[in-house]
């Protein structure tokens, strides 16, 4: 069955690597690059076939701090009709991407083009840290569903669900035995 | 939807051929409050009509509307002109379908004509909350409504314009330079909303940050009667013109979940599986609604012919 006759929180970007088109109606773009140059130059190359404004930033990758601050000199200069386009990693793209929605970009202003998507980020249910795995793409529906993940913040052993959460920038990991593991029996609320 | 009866207290003209009524209960107890944007469907003589709220929106004591007359005859408008203070009309609670978008950082609010009265709600209601608007307000010479309102409420971000072109050329540099967490509120003849919607989604605005007021064309024609198929229960019904496939399901005594019964909370969403839906409601993506496989109960017809339902 094609994945988009079902309604699923998990976009065909962060199942298969996988680039979205550039929209021709949008008034400018900045490209943010985690290592995807060649991507980064085909976005680049249609903008100016469309002759649509636009710039390219390389980030370094997991330097969350320098994402954060392009991320916010970015959004604060931006007018509507900007378009940010993030390419690279799935891992890389959906923190960017989170950023973005936090800041108040719409799903319909980002474009996303992911280059890998074996390295997922699992966002703990419990005490919402993320913690970065790795699930290779061609076993991934069946593997979630039983593949443990340890949760780096609160050491709870979760379930990967195959659900995406775009504001938390990850899979929702769900701990395997929540009855026993977080309400102890007879211990005070 | 229950109706109640508001009292004419003060009619006073606005601009030419427009006339604002004040309305109250008639033992002067508090409305409901609304939500900025809303409208009031009001039983106008022969036909019923929707009129955007403009006034106070908190506890409001009174409700005002702006009615522009139009047409000749029975419309709707023309029996209200002729309302005096101390009339009785019957009104249904104020609807919801243009509200401020909560995340919005700035509103730019568009009108044409009379359509600056859900306007003037919005506007009322940024002022309030301290958030940034810029209006513009595109009206015949001599033909503006609500001035006074707008200046005092807007200041320096009210933009006036009696010439089309040179409301358009202003326009569009507005458009070019609105910060990224704006959304663009427009009401107005269809024509007007269609020009602007396009040189908005032009300039690259997505359409979730466009929102227009259709001037109460929700509220919707009787229709004709259709006959619905009921798989399950092996029965056929007819919908008469003027009541709902809902209501007619529910004398049935076959219970449809439901809630806002105007078509844009999605609860009475049932399946069909034979026959064309006409889809009226508020709630259905387009993909959805070209799909013909399911259909707001409490709205939305049959284009033609007949229905089938697993019911």
């Amino acid at each position: 069955m094609a994945s988009g006759s079902h309604h699923s929180s998990v976009p065909e970007w962060a199942r298969t690597p996988t680039g979205q088109p550039v929209d021709p109606a949008a008034a400018s773009c900045t490209i943010l690059s985690c290592g995807a140059t060649s991507h980064a130059a085909g976005w680049s190359r249609e903008l100016t076939e469309l002759g649509i404004e636009h710039r390219i930033i390389a980030l370094r990758p997991r330097d969350a701090a320098e994402v954060q601050r392009i991320m916010t000199a970015e959004l604060r200069r931006a007018v509507v009709g900007w378009r940010l386009m993030l390419t690279g990693p799935l891992a890389e793209v959906l923190h960017a991407r989170a950023l973005a929605l936090q800041a108040g970009l719409l799903d319909a202003e980002i474009i996303v083009g992911t280059t890998e998507v074996d390295r997922i980020p699992v966002s703990c249910a419990h005490c919402a840290t993320t913690t970065l795995t790795r699930l290779p793409s061609s076993t991934r529906p069946r593997a979630r569903a039983i593949r443990l993940v340890t949760c780096a913040g609160c050491a709870e052993s979760l379930v990967v669900q195959d659900h995406l959460s775009p504001l938390r920038g990850g899979f929702l990991g769900v701990t395997h035995a929540p009855e026993s593991r977080l309400e102890p029996a007879g211990e005070p609320r | 939807m229950s109706a109640f009866p508001l009292e004419v207290t003060d009619v006073v003209d606005a601009a030419p051929e427009v006339r604002t009524l004040t309305l109250a209960r008639p033992d002067r107890r508090w409305l409901p409050s609304f939500t900025p944007g809303s409208h009031l469907v009001l039983e106008c003589g022969p036909t019923v009509n929707a009129y955007s709220l403009h006034g106070e929106s908190q506890l409001p004591d009174a409700y005002t509307i702006s009615v522009l007359r139009t047409g000749s005859g029975q419309g709707g408008s023309r029996w209200l002109h002729a309302r005096r203070p101390g009339d009785r009309i019957i009104a249904r609670a104020p609807r919801s379908l243009f509200p401020p978008m909560q995340k919005a950082s700035r509103h730019l609010l568009i009108a044409a004509g009379i359509g600056v009265t859900p306007i003037l709600s919005h506007l009322r209601a940024a002022a309030r909350w301290g958030h940034p608007v810029e209006v513009r307000y595109l009206h015949r010479p001599g033909r503006g409504v609500h001035l006074e309102q707008l200046r005092e409420l807007a200041a320096g971000s009210l933009h006036r314009f009696s010439d089309r072109v040179e409301f358009r050329a202003a326009l569009q540099q507005s458009l070019q330079r609105q910060p990224l967490g704006t959304h663009l509120y427009c009401c107005g003849p269809e024509g007007f909303m269609d020009a602007v919607r396009e040189m908005a989604a032009h300039r690259g605005w997505p359409l979730e940050r466009i929102h227009t007021e259709r001037f109460g064309a929700d509220v919707l024609e009787a229709g004709e009667a259709f006959d619905v198929a009921l798989s399950v229960s092996q029965r056929r019904i007819t919908v008469p013109p003027g009541r709902s496939l809902l209501e007619e399901l529910e004398g049935q005594g076959i219970a449809v979940p439901n809630l806002c019964r105007q078509g844009f909370c999605g609860e009475c969403r049932i399946e069909v599986t034979a026959g064309v839906p006409m889809h009226r409601d508020h709630y259905l993506q387009d993909q959805e609604r070209a799909a013909n496989d399911s259909l707001m109960s409490c709205v939305s017809r049959a284009a033609s012919g007949a229905l089938e339902v697993p019911l």
